[in-house]
């Protein structure tokens, strides 16, 4: 281990005086290019050996380098490469070098007019964002970065696998309308897809306890649910669309205990995840709430 | 022989167990023959039943959601296969250009071919043939799930099928017959019919993922053939880039 680490400084530093011997004034006139080239490859090799030392923040100052130099070379696609290694890298040490390195890299790629890899590594800052609590807002930006390219070039179910997570942590931080808006995009494109109508009931039964939350009782939940009734006749015999239903119902009677009764009956057959506990939990106070209001 | 006898012992001792398990119950009969006993069988086989269809259940829900993302998969995957097809073919046509780069670069000779055979712009015919065999797949794709729809639309109908005809009438006979019956049967009997609705939801899944990648299949093929050729397309360029460059 020791002794691939030694040997990866000693490239490293061999490419370093390769750069520098071609920065001088002589070598600027005669030969650059191929000695930094050479200190590219030299990079490279050093950053592999690292990488084989699990020596993480080595690994990425070593790709790093070299994708400097490529830049200066005006390698453009080397350049965003190294720096998706050296991203790559730092993500294991240093999850904020990483994210610069991303967006370095999605600045060559949206210069280059590839914007399929920029979403792709646009989706992977949100990725390293959405692991903190304190950062979900900026991964809802760079998911919606990313749906963007992806939309742009087409590439319909990758962009709205990058809607539904947006959606989903707009849900979380409250922002219903624009979760709504989210979910009922991707069910609209999903009905149409024969393969993909079956994920739709999913994305309409989101949708309408997004609208439950935002209208805090249960009229918006029904007239939503009507009117996907309509787009998706298969979605009245879901499972979901009968929770809802049930749960409207005690809504409007305010009994906290058929709620949790109903929620109870679906979680016999399917699990309750994390995103769905929050969301019902919400509209569960709502009702709290609501009895105390009667109360005093 | 051992291997007889083996089989023998296998005979011989179910068998006993068997009469075991009947004199068990015979004794059992013996010591109490209220009706007591038999409805509390009864309701533990109605619990164990209860509990078997929901478990089912809740196993057919979760194959169901596995199989809504796995088809989800599926489709992002053959998006970017004909994304890629795409780009293979462009990169073709990039390397036919720098071909006739290259004679124009190689001799003056090639460099007149290149006047007289400028006319034919290829990138026409190639999204022409792309086209086509998107064509060709996808409405194969489409017949088959329409076909499915079609299927769906007509068990939604209901009242036209046979089966589902006798459904509904063994649920008449049933709720005329045992409208006493217990609330456990009545779970079991919805429990069921929940499995059966899933269980076709599945099934039509199971067929348009088939569909699916009955289309992504060819894509496949031709990529791979593809690549091949744009590979040693690149090779040769490479080659005679050296001959250049030695001359």
């Amino acid at each position: 281990m020791d002794g691939k680490e030694k040997q990866a400084m000693a490239i490293m530093a061999e490419g370093d005086k390769l750069a520098k011997s071609s920065r001088g004034f002589f070598g600027s006139l005669f030969g650059s290019t191929t000695k930094l080239e050479e200190a590219c490859e030299k990079y490279v090799r050093a950053g592999n050996l690292f990488k084989m030392a699990k020596k993480w923040s080595g690994a990425g100052t070593a790709f790093c380098k070299s994708a400097e130099i490529q830049i200066q070379l005006q390698n453009k696609h080397e350049a965003a490469t190294n720096l998706v290694d050296a991203a790559g890298c730092y993500k294991k040490s240093d999850a904020e070098e990483a994210i610069s390195c991303f967006s370095r890299a999605i600045d060559i790629f949206t210069d280059m007019g590839r914007f399929t890899m920029a979403a792709k590594h646009h989706m992977n800052i949100a990725e390293l964002y959405e692991t903190d609590a304190m950062n979900i807002e900026k991964a809802i930006a760079h998911y919606e970065k990313a749906a963007d390219y992806y939309d742009g070039e087409d590439s319909k179910s990758s962009a709205n696998k990058c809607w539904l997570k947006v959606a989903s942590y707009a849900a979380q931080l409250e922002q219903y309308t624009k979760a709504i808006d989210l979910y009922e995009r991707v069910a609209l494109t999903s009905i149409e897809s024969p393969l993909l109508k079956y994920a739709a009931k999913e994305y309409m039964f989101k949708a309408t306890l997004c609208q439950f939350c935002l209208g805090g009782n249960g009229v918006d939940a029904r007239q939503a649910l009507e009117k996907y009734e309509g787009l998706m006749p298969a979605f009245e015999d879901s499972r979901e669309c009968k929770l809802v239903k049930k749960l409207v119902e005690a809504h409007e009677k305010n009994s906290a205990d058929a709620f949790a009764e109903a929620i109870a009956d679906y979680d016999k057959v399917t699990r309750i995840d994390e995103w769905l506990t929050t969301i019902l939990l919400r509209i569960k106070k709502t009702i709290s709430g609501g009895d105390e209001i009667e109360l005093t | 022989m051992s291997r007889g006898n083996r089989w023998l012992d296998d005979d011989i001792e179910p068998v006993r167990k068997g009469t075991s398990r009947w004199q068990d119950d015979d004794d059992v009969e013996d010591f109490d023959p209220n009706k007591d006993y038999f409805t509390q069988v009864v309701q533990r086989k109605e619990y164990n039943m209860v509990e078997s269809t929901q478990r089912s259940l809740r196993m057919l829900d979760e194959s169901e959601r596995v199989g809504v993302s796995t088809a989800e998969e599926l489709v992002r995957q053959g998006e970017v296969l004909r994304k890629t097809e795409q780009r293979v073919d462009k990169m073709e046509q990039d390397l036919k250009e720098s071909d006739r780069h290259l004679r124009s670069i190689k001799s003056i000779w090639g460099a007149f071919v290149n006047k007289f055979s400028k006319e034919p712009p290829p990138s026409k015919p190639i999204s022409y043939d792309d086209k086509a065999d998107e064509n060709g797949a996808q409405p194969k794709l489409k017949d088959a799930i329409d076909g499915c729809d079609r299927a769906e639309e007509h068990r939604r109908d209901a009242s036209e099928h046979p089966v589902l005809q006798r459904q509904q009438q063994s649920k008449q006979l049933y709720t005329e017959q045992e409208k006493a019956k217990s609330s456990g049967m009545q779970e079991v009997e919805e429990n069921l019919g929940l499995m059966g609705q899933s269980l076709s939801r599945l099934k039509q899944l199971g067929l348009g993922m088939q569909a699916e990648i009955d289309s992504q299949d060819p894509v496949i093929e031709r990529l791979g053939g593809k690549i091949n050729n744009v590979d040693s397309k690149i090779h040769r360029t490479n080659k005679e880039m050296i001959k250049i460059n030695r001359s």
